[in-house]
């Protein structure tokens, strides 16, 4: 389990810096030389392949995952963090209709999506630390 | 799913942890059986009933004669 979570984080943290370093350079190249067509949108799209890098990650830190619980505990707190980002956009979207609220962040899904996880998993470690305590 | 997991760990004097590092998993996945919160797969119930040296069903309790 712990070979898994270590796994995981040689791939989450080479991938995040990657994103740091791409969006300020990404950010720097535009700013400077203010391209247009092609450039613009490999420029565009650098920052974003780091993010895919992680979502990979995050599936692979399932599929190699051997302990099957943590595993099931794993897919349960992204079905929370999926539900609720659906949530959010789907009432934001619904709000923004109306003109009530700006045009969604739709770059926030992934971090959303991020949040919500944390959410799931926290909720999950709490049901089971009440469930561990009661046995 | 109802089972006697915990009855037969007292029994040989085993924490969860010492259960768990037996059958190569979590202590919270021997908390989550034991409580009936996770039913294992098929391969995990045997590896659990082998250790045991038991049949699967001496262990866990069909939830269709638990109604």
């Amino acid at each position: 389990m712990r070979q898994a979570n270590r796994r995981y984080l040689n791939r989450f943290i080479p991938s995040m810096t990657c994103y740091a370093v791409f969006l300020l350079g990404s950010n720097m190249l535009e700013a400077a030389y203010a391209p247009t067509g092609a450039p613009l949108i490999a420029l565009a799209i650098l920052p974003a392949l780091p993010i895919i890098a992680v979502i990979w990650a995050m599936g692979m830190a399932i599929v190699e995952q051997p302990d099957e619980y943590v595993r099931a505990k794993l897919i349960h707190a992204m079905l929370i963090a999926t539900a609720l980002m659906l949530s959010v956009m789907t009432v934001w979207s619904f709000l923004e209709d109306t003109g009530a609220v700006p045009h969604k962040p739709v770059h926030l899904a992934f971090p959303l999506w991020c949040a919500g996880l944390l959410v799931g998993q926290v909720w999950l470690w709490a049901r089971d630390r009440i469930a561990g305590r009661e046995a | 799913m109802k089972n006697r997991l915990k009855v037969l760990r007292a029994e040989r004097d085993w924490s969860q942890g010492d259960l768990a590092e037996r059958l190569d998993v979590s202590r919270q996945s021997v908390n989550a059986i034991e409580t009936g919160r996770y039913d294992p797969s098929l391969p995990l119930a045997f590896k659990i009933a082998e250790l045991f040296d038991l049949a699967i069903e001496d262990i866990f309790t069909s939830p269709s004669k638990t109604v």
